[in-house]
């Protein structure tokens, strides 16, 4: 697992590098990219109001 | 008599000849799901088939913020859509099932070429196409917006999010980009 910094460029977060393709899972949570590859343990998923 | 014989080379975009001599048929390795062919017209090379240009192979979660967020950069080489090419995209998102919006976007450089925006579901899709007027720099997109991007020089394709919440969740779960 990784993380890349964003920036705001144009009141737009971008990452401050390229993502990479092969990522399993790429999160965005507000301050940073999250990358998790193959081999890290995934997050849970959101459940959502109609799944309870 | 095999499709693919020694008559026709491999080769990268990058190193592809400079002169796409007439009727002369080359494989670029990497365009396309596995490569692509393309043939000279004197001038330019031409695709000879549609490609499969990128296909999105994890997901892209966004949360924790209401700024708008890039999920995906693609990026397209000069030249790939030709000049009555059309880049064709179909897309798949999970959303928090809630009245906040959610909106997707296309964009290449200072155009958004697609938008939409989603609430109370949890799934949507988001599909768009850029055609090529004829031109490298005239463009129309599906909902008939006209554009002046340059598609003869590599450009950016980047689909970004934007929630209303930031509780909330938006994934990219899938994304298949077609040269036409």
């Amino acid at each position: 697992m990784q993380t890349i910094l964003a920036v705001l460029v144009d009141d737009v977060f971008k990452p401050t590098i390229s993502l990479p393709d092969d990522a399993k899972l790429i999160v965005f949570n507000g301050t940073e990219y999250v990358i998790y590859e193959e081999g890290d343990e995934l997050p849970p998923e959101p459940v959502y109001d109609e799944q309870l | 008599m095999p499709l693919y014989s020694k008559q026709i080379q491999d080769y990268t975009w990058a190193n592809k000849p400079s002169v796409a001599q007439l009727g002369q048929i080359i494989c670029v390795t990497d365009i396309g799901e596995n490569g692509s062919l393309w043939r000279g017209d004197g001038t330019d090379w031409k695709r000879m088939s549609h490609i499969t240009y990128y296909s999105l192979s994890g997901t892209v979660s966004l949360t924790g913020t209401t700024t708008e967020t890039t999920l995906l950069t693609i990026p397209i080489k000069g030249g790939l859509m030709g000049l009555g090419g059309r880049l064709n995209a179909a897309s798949f998102f999970s959303l928090t099932n809630n009245a906040n919006v959610k909106t997707l976007r296309a964009k290449i450089g200072a155009n958004t070429i697609a938008s939409a925006t989603s609430i109370n579901q949890n799934v949507t899709g988001f599909h768009f196409w850029l055609l090529n007027l004829n031109s490298n720099t005239s463009q129309r997109n599906n909902n008939a917006t006209s554009f002046a991007i340059d598609t003869s020089v590599d450009f950016d394709l980047v689909i970004t999010g934007q929630l209303a919440n930031a509780a909330d969740t938006l994934i990219l779960s899938a994304l298949t980009l077609e040269a036409l």
